[in-house]
């Protein structure tokens, strides 16, 4: 691991457990709705429920941006990605994952933006039926098995490609 | 799976099940398409009887074959029909004839007489595809020894290019592969394309293995050498138009072939029959490792789920529950 | 448009076995079982391995000699010739790490090479559905590659699943052929739906309808779906446990109980394919027997170099294990609905608008549904219990009915059934338009193979 993955991991961690602070609250605008403040649409936010979003930047690859609100939490993560196969194998892996989001609860379908790769929504709904602390570890697990796996993969495609090329030469030694 | 088969299984199995059928005197009629890759298509059926052609003659069974890269391959022969097929023919050892009509939408039928049908024939029928590409192969080794002779006899060292070149083209979208001979060598270009993006991603990945492999592994140093480029490589610059449309597009992979692999027959057959399908090849490892990536993911997932079920509470319930010794759930009240 | 002239592929996929092949062709061109053998990623020492290889070259040699023999042709797939074979050996695969996921079997083969410690043996599909898709996904893989040849980026593709089948199971089939193998066009049919096709290739069959019922028959267990203009009642499909291994059984059981001299379940399994069919009524069929020993058959067994032939009798099992379809309670204990009443039953519970037409096309597939006769009895016993019920009504409300007509169809391509329906769609000229597309799949996502436009069916 290097060097300053710890402290942005660390800060992150920090962040979120300040933010995943959530209660019930229902809608202000509409009768018995409610909804996560975040996810409202920008003209109709009430502003006094949104706190500061927080950016979090290691370098211009990885960043993570958490927006807190009363009672819904929204974090994407941009996922380190330095070169054109980085970029697909990211984009295949958050698509497959987000596929599967159903299984993931917090899991969103779509990242806020094309800056992010992938972004999570957490709920006061799911505070109450999960330990705020796990969540926080899942995330901060996921962020770094993340990296991992992207960079595993990487290896794999060249291991891969080397010995396909290398056993289809030998086929012409005779 | 590592090598695609050089022999198409499902020839051999139709072939052989039909040989069976009849030597047990229990002839079925047979009406069978089966395809290879590139747009290949064989057709096997039963022959109509010479003499009344509402009946079938079971002894006979009609292979008729035909690929996208047909015409270019005719080209190859100079237009001439005849030329290419007694040179497939003569492939097959001559054993086939041609079937008296060739079959509508098909390039070439041949006639297979059940009656002397051999092991070895059927699988040199189920060869039938790299049979019938390889006619450029053989022209440009006739091509080469030529001009290696040309070579030898004239004074200064030089080496002597030819100036035909052979265009196969067995894809759309001009993909395919250019053979041009030289005293020394013999170049197979092929031009490649990817449909999808992440497919160019990963085979650029794949395609500087290829080049890079040689030099690394000294144990395949006398393998043929690879190149690449995104634009024509000199030798075809004359006929192949670059594409205007996206440079990035088109993927001009050169195989030099030396004449230690085109020494003899037997490895003859072998280098043509590897370099036919190195299109194939390719874009089948492409595949297998997204399928690879894919058994990644899926893991992955369910690593990410077990420590996401660590966050749940668990429900007052379920602390109840208590299991015996079978595993069975068992409420306590 | 370039893969305008290149012949659909279709694939069934089923828990026992796989159908592979081209649409155009009146029966798949492969017939295997869905297996596949992955390495157990134990190191084998290269005696070992050699050992491997030694005793599957020897299975291919001792192939070659009997497959002159036996020829159970649609499922003998394993025909290597001797230098097939050595490619076969030579896959390069084995100790190499990092690439284990190339190095399995699927089919026949898989069944020769899970004989070793090196592989081992697992069935992707449970209950008609997807269990373990790294499996089904390396299966697909090898089943177009080796055995179709064919680039997937050319064809399009018709699959086949099961009633019932959950749409997240078509996303990930969408996800694994539209990411992995770039294939060109995907449809996703349903099994009886593409029975219910395959029917129309029987002469009793005048309009080209998509509604019926269809009874599946397979090996593990037969299903009766009603199907309604091309769309499955899912809430009223019924189960039977009893299909093609139960007749099995019960003649291995009957063999044994006589005593005979082999009771092997492969000699069951001859007996039923050659001998069995079903009788119109059980008495007179015991009686027949009685009066006329011709009916008694003989069946041959001989052992793999042909020295010796046992000979077994075959008695009242040629119709008796057919019939545990039609009185369960002569095989089984806990299952004693006839197959008749349950489609009744089955029929009974769809919308009143559609019976008339479930009941005019019921429909058989399946292998466990060839027997002969099979189509006639369950017509018969279902007009039985229509008519009889007619009767009460007419009795109790005075007023005439216009009655009920029960057909059951049967036809050539039974066995094959779902794919060979498949194959019939697939030929036709607008099975592309019906397809999702690579592109379509790019804009949209996996969700896009939720919805398959309905065949049209109107020629």
């Amino acid at each position: 691991m290097s060097q300053s993955l710890r402290p942005y991991l660390n800060t992150v961690g920090a962040s979120l457990e300040a933010c995943i602070n959530l209660t019930n609250f229902p809608s202000q605008e509409v009768e018995r709705h409610n909804r996560p403040e975040v996810e409202v649409d920008f003209a109709k936010q009430s502003v006094e429920l949104l706190y500061k979003p927080i950016h979090i930047v290691r370098n211009e690859y990885e960043k993570v941006l958490i927006e807190p609100s009363v009672n819904s939490m929204r974090m994407s993560i941009k996922i380190k990605q330095s070169d054109e196969i980085e970029k697909i194998l990211v984009h295949k892996f958050t698509n497959f994952l987000e596929q599967r989001s159903e299984a993931f609860q917090i899991l969103r379908r779509k990242p806020i933006s094309e800056e992010y790769s992938i972004s999570f929504l957490i709920t006061n709904k799911h505070t109450e039926t999960m330990k705020s602390k796990e969540l926080v570890k899942f995330i901060i697990d996921f962020m770094e098995e993340v990296d991992k796996e992207i960079s595993e993969m990487k290896l794999f495609l060249n291991a891969r490609a080397r010995f396909v090329a290398e056993q289809y030469l030998t086929e012409f030694i005779y | 799976m590592l090598h695609l088969p050089n022999e198409n299984l499902l020839i051999q199995k139709t072939l052989y099940e039909a040989l069976d059928k009849f030597q047990q005197k229990s002839a079925v009629i047979i009406d069978r398409i089966v395809t290879d890759f590139d747009f290949t298509q064989f057709h096997l059926t039963t022959a109509s009887n010479p003499t009344n052609e509402d009946e079938l003659d079971e002894s006979k069974i009609v292979l008729s074959y035909r690929s996208k890269a047909w015409a270019s391959l005719l080209k190859c022969a100079d237009n001439d029909l005849n030329l290419l097929t007694s040179y497939i023919l003569q492939r097959l050892e001559n054993k086939f004839s041609l079937a008296p009509a060739t079959e509508l939408s098909y390039d070439i039928s041949i006639m297979i007489d059940l009656n002397d049908l051999t092991m070895n024939d059927i699988v040199q029928l189920s060869l039938f595809k790299i049979h019938v590409l390889s006619y450029p192969f053989t022209k440009s080794i006739e091509e080469f020894k030529k001009l290696q002779q040309q070579a030898i006899q004239s004074e200064e060292e030089r080496i002597i290019q030819s100036d035909i070149i052979y265009h196969v083209e067995n894809r759309p979208n001009q993909e395919g592969f250019y053979l041009n001979a030289s005293s020394d060598r013999i170049t197979v270009i092929f031009n490649t394309k990817f449909q999808d993006y992440n497919d160019q991603v990963f085979g650029k990945v794949f395609i500087q293995e290829f080049i890079d492999s040689r030099k690394r592994n000294r144990a395949i140093q006398s393998s043929p050498q690879v190149l690449f480029s995104n634009t024509p490589p000199l030798e075809i610059a004359k006929v192949c138009p670059q594409s205007k449309a996206n440079k990035n597009e088109d993927h001009f992979i050169t195989f030099v072939l030396f004449p230690r692999h085109f020494e003899n027959k037997n490895v003859e057959f072998l280098t043509v029959a590897k370099i036919l399908q190195f299109r194939n090849y390719f874009h089948y490892h492409i595949k297998c490792s997204k399928a690879y990536l894919h058994s990644r993911m899926r893991f992955r997932v369910g690593s990410f789920l077990k420590v996401l079920n660590r966050a749940k509470i668990e429900d007052e319930e379920a602390s109840n529950v208590k299991k015996t010794v079978s595993g069975k759930k068992m409420m306590s009240f | 448009m370039s893969y305008l002239n290149n012949p659909a592929v279709v694939m069934d996929n089923g828990t026992g076995l796989t159908k592979l092949g081209f649409a155009g062709n009146d029966s798949p061109s492969y017939v295997f079982p869905t297996a596949i053998a992955t390495t157990t990623g134990k190191k084998s020492t290269a005696s070992n391995n050699r050992s491997l290889d030694q005793s599957m070259s020897s299975l291919d040699i001792s192939n070659n000699t009997k497959a002159f023999l036996n020829s159970n042709s649609t499922s003998s797939t394993n025909f290597n010739n001797s230098q097939h074979s050595s490619a076969i050996l030579s896959n390069h695969l084995s100790g190499k790490r990092g690439t284990e996921d190339l190095d399995f079997y699927i089919g026949n083969e898989a069944l020769l090479a899970s004989q070793s410690q090196q592989y081992s043996l697992s069935y992707p599909i449970r209950h008609g559905q997807v269990e373990n898709w790294d499996h089904m996904e390396r299966f697909w893989e090898n089943s177009i590659f080796k055995y179709l040849r064919t680039e997937p980026e050319d064809h399009c593709f018709l699959l086949t699943e099961p009633p019932l089948n959950p749409p997240e199971n078509r996303e990930q089939v969408a996800e694994i052929f539209f990411e992995s193998f770039n294939c060109a066009g995907l449809y996703i049919a349903v099994q009886a739906v593409l029975a219910l096709a395959a029917s129309w290739s029987s002469p009793k069959v005048t309009d080209r309808s998509l509604t019926g019922t269809v009874i599946d028959s397979g090996d593990g267990v037969t299903h009766v779906i009603p199907v309604a203009e091309g769309y499955v009642i899912g809430s009223a499909i019924k189960n039977v446990p009893i299909a093609g291994r139960d007749i099995t059984n019960f003649i291995q059981q009957m063999l044994r109980d006589r005593g005979e001299l082999d009771a092997s379940l492969k000699t069951a399994e001859a007996i039923k394919q050659e001998f069995c069919y079903v009788s119109p009524d059980l008495v007179k069929e015991f009686n027949k027997y009685d009066r006329d020993g011709s009916k008694f058959a003989q069946y041959v067994v001989e052992n793999q170099d042909k020295t010796q032939r046992k000979l077994i009798d075959v008695g009242y099992e040629r119709f008796l294990a057919p019939e545990i379809f039609f009185n369960p309670e002569i095989a089984s204990s806990d299952f004693l609905t006839p197959l008749p009443s349950l489609v009744d039953d089955t029929i009974r519970s769809c919308p009143i608008d559609v019976r008339k037409g479930l009941y005019n096309n019921i429909v058989l597939s399946g292998g466990s549904t060839m027997f002969k006769d099979f189509g006639r009895r369950l017509q018969r016993d279902v007009k039985n219990i229509v008519n009889k019920r007619i009767q009460q009504s007419e009795q109790v409300s005075g007023a005439k009915s216009t009655g009920v007509d029960v057909q059951v169809v049967s036809h050539r391509r039974q066995r094959n059934a779902v794919w060979f329906g498949g194959s019939l769609l697939a030929q036709t000229g607008e099975f592309k338009s019906y397809c999702h597309t690579k592109a379509d799949y790019d804009e949209f996502g996996p969700e896009i193979v939720r919805t398959f436009s309905l065949f049209n069916v109107a020629k």
